[in-house]
């Protein structure tokens, strides 16, 4: 069979229309580049940064309360905490993922770029110079938004100064490029699918960025519209949020949990729609029941949103009767799609392959975190879920653990794409002891200091202490050394991965190395500046393997 | 499993994914950009009416509020979107020059309506410091001050594909983008006006 692609010849309406000629394909500077592959590894590259800043801090501030009376910090602590809390949250899993979709999405749908190439390069720079600026905020001082990103009310402070300026002008950056970015990859999956690509032949990753993206469009302007109070409050100390002012703090907060809270679940949707992928390559087979797993992500997406009327940081929420019922919805479609990789998976089909540990590694610490939420209820937890070091666990296994080994299984799965040549399973295998053991250790050490009565977001044990929180919060150290380590290490496989296959010969860079049955495997590895020579036909969700199920279509 | 560096043969396409040029993505990607301006406006609004009903006295005692050139501020912004329908009925006749100039009207009225919107803030001696009304007041007003420029960098953009000849009769899409963009503005601005100028 040849690649030769001939475009109908355009109706004369049309023609008559002066068309600008061929995009030419010209190398561009690392800085201005606007190539989705290019700026898909900065994303990652970025995320794994700023997630290593965040986790020295991590580190900090566990061995702070590791030792009665012990000073790292000192009287920065607080500062510290919130600089953590936010830059773990905003800066590092959902970039992470828009990394991954940048780079990926337009690879499975069979488009040649981004719909908007210049404005994915934008997004890219402003969540760059965003975060930069959100780190240089807390150098001034404390920016008067505490906890994570200001989920508790604001009180108004008269000339608070430069560092709640730059941090509420930070965030409203990383929100605008964030948006943005989704807005882009929303617009490249409806509108630049090759054809043949319906809607319910795309992948699962591509499905599950589309609702992703749906829901950041739709939830990320309301904390925009959050912190453009909060900046001309605090900048003009007008008194917006004073007390005195009736509703004005509780409209912070719904408009800060209206996107918040969505995202704490929204981060496991493309988890789901990633690892769906995973599963069913390492499978050799196709997924059970693709359908019902993209209703479930799309459920997933829309009970993300229903959650917010659980939410017990909201005062004087309206709907307080019925948290545990819509929290409990949200575990059936994740259930499911978990169901549905099993029904998948085949032992002796299956191929062993580093990402399938980080499959492992998300389930467990999901499950982990269901447990530890089924428990504590009865435990009576000092300070209650909101006040317990519990709660400290309970977030870097759920929202932080568990989405991470998420996209990780996604990096290394996708990595003889990204980087031209596999990453070292190996070092795969050594990362993910680290990230894995690093966050369960740093949980367990978390859950174990709550259920012994702990609290969260202190920077000394005083009253009540035992001997036991200093080791939770020694054990929880070591867990954060361990991510650290863990993140070290992958950057710097990454790195090695890059170099040689910038110098490889083509053909010691297979393009498809897992017989796989998505678009993404058709194109070289790593792929030229427009993607595919040409793309193929496209029938089912899996045209690669309906190209091999063809007479001689195997090989050329 | 094969690791080998066996190449898929692959049988022609249709066509790619895009041809790098379809007009409709721009329609999309405004209709994006629309969506995330009326979660913005809404979530305002929302704060807006959540505070007033929350506070005893609204506009706080000392307030008033200018409403002195809201016909003005209106009028402009009809005759914006009506002039954005003019740009839509230039395009599908395919007079360019018709639809230039028509876009340039459009930009102007709304650059009028920026600078008259501004000068009603600044004659309304309320300052976001001055109080939470003042900085909800800011707050709304400069979100519909930055949806307004919106209009203007799309019929801007619009502008340049009509004179680059990428815009016609074939490919309405722009003008369509261009014509209901204007009136989305307009819209944005009566729902402004209606709850902080006239309901107060």
């Amino acid at each position: 069979m040849t690649a030769t692609a001939t475009r109908p010849a355009a109706p004369a309406e049309v023609a008559a229309v002066r068309q600008p000629p061929a995009a030419a394909v010209t190398p561009e500077s690392p800085l201005t580049t606007s190539d989705h592959k290019r700026l898909g590894r900065y994303y990652i590259t970025a995320a794994v940064l700023f997630a290593l800043v965040g986790s020295v801090i991590g580190v900090l501030l566990e061995l702070e309360l590791s030792a009665k009376g012990i000073q790292i910090v000192g009287t920065s602590y607080d500062r510290l905490f919130s600089l953590h809390a936010t830059a773990t949250t905003v800066l590092f899993v959902t970039p992470l993922w828009i990394g991954l979709a940048t780079y990926l999405v337009p690879l499975q749908i069979g488009a040649r770029r981004l719909a908007f190439p210049r404005l994915a390069a934008t997004a890219f720079w402003t969540y760059v110079g965003g975060g930069i600026l959100l780190l240089a905020s807390y150098t001034f001082g404390t920016p008067n938004g505490m906890g994570i990103v200001s989920s508790v009310a604001l009180a108004p402070v008269k000339g608070v100064g430069r560092a709640t300026d730059l941090w509420a002008t930070s965030l409203i950056l990383i929100t605008l490029a964030l948006v943005a970015a989704a807005a882009n990859l929303f617009v490249t999956i409806l509108k630049l699918r090759a054809t043949g690509m319906t809607m319910a032949r795309v992948p699962n990753f591509t499905w599950s960025i589309l609702a992703l993206s749906a829901a950041i469009l739709l939830s990320g302007p309301v904390f925009l519209a959050g912190m453009l109070l909060v900046f001309l409050d605090q900048h003009y100390a007008g008194g917006l949020f004073a007390a005195s002012q009736g509703n004005a703090n509780l409209v912070w907060q719904h408009l800060v949990w209206l996107y918040g809270r969505p995202d704490v679940y929204l981060v496991a949707v493309p988890a789901l729609g990633a690892l769906s992928d995973v599963v069913a390559t390492h499978s050799h087979r196709r997924l059970l029941q693709p359908l019902v797993a993209k209703g479930a992500i799309f459920a997933t997406t829309i009970l993300a949103f229903a959650v917010l009327a659980s939410n017990a940081s909201i005062e004087r929420a309206v709907v307080q009767p019925t948290p545990s019922l819509l929290s409990a919805f949200i575990v059936a479609p994740i259930g499911l799609t978990a169901l549905l990789w099993l029904g998948t998976i085949r032992p002796a089909q299956l191929k062993f392959h580093v990402s399938l540990l980080y499959v492992g590694g998300f389930a467990l610490l999901l499950v982990a975190a269901g447990v530890n939420a089924a428990v504590a209820p009865s435990q009576h937890l000092v300070g209650g879920v909101n006040g317990s070091a519990w709660t400290v666990g309970q977030i870097h296994a759920a929202l932080i653990g568990a989405p991470t080994m998420a996209a990780f299984a996604a990096v290394y799965h996708w990595s003889p794409k990204i980087w031209g040549k596999a990453l070292n399973q190996l070092i795969g295998t050594l990362v993910w002891l680290c990230l894995f053991g690093g966050f369960a250790i740093t949980s367990a050490g978390a859950w174990a200091a709550g259920y012994d009565g702990a609290p969260w977001h202190v920077d000394n044990y005083t009253s009540g202490a035992t001997s036991h929180y200093f080791n939770y919060a020694k054990l929880a150290s070591v867990g954060g050394v361990l991510v650290f380590l863990g993140l070290l290490l992958f950057l710097a496989s990454a790195a090695a991965s890059w170099a040689f296959a910038r110098h490889a010969a083509p053909e010691d860079l297979p393009a498809d190395p897992y017989e796989a049955s998505t678009l993404e495997w058709a194109a070289a590895s790593p792929p030229p500046p427009d993607n595919f020579e040409s793309v193929p036909e496209i029938r089912s969700d899996a045209p690669l393997a309906d190209l091999r199920a063809r007479p001689g279509g195997g090989a050329a | 499993m094969a690791a080998s560096g066996v190449q898929l043969s692959l049988p022609p396409a249709d066509r790619a994914g895009d041809d790098g040029h379809d007009p409709s993505l721009a329609v999309y990607g405004v209709v994006a950009m629309g969506v995330a301006a009326v979660v913005v406006m809404g979530a305002l609004m929302a704060a807006w009416l959540a505070v007033e009903a929350g506070t005893q006295t609204w506009p706080p005692k000392g307030v008033t509020v200018q409403n002195y050139f809201g016909t003005t501020l209106s009028v402009t912004m009809l005759m914006s979107a009506t002039v954005g329908w003019w740009v839509l009925y230039a395009v599908r006749r395919g007079d360019r020059r018709q639809a230039a100039m028509a876009l340039t009207v459009a930009m102007f009225l709304e650059l009028c309506f920026i600078n008259l919107l501004t000068y009603v803030m600044r004659g309304s001696h309320l300052g976001p410091a001055t109080n939470a009304y003042g900085t909800l007041y800011y707050a709304v007003n400069a979100a519909t001050i930055a949806v307004a420029a919106s209009g203007i960098l799309v019929a801007g953009l619009t502008l340049v594909r009509v004179l680059g000849g990428q815009v016609g009769p074939a490919r309405p899409q722009l003008g369509w983008v261009a014509a209901w963009y204007g009136t989305f503005v307009s819209l944005v601005w009566f729902v402004m006006y209606t709850t902080v100028y006239v309901v107060k």
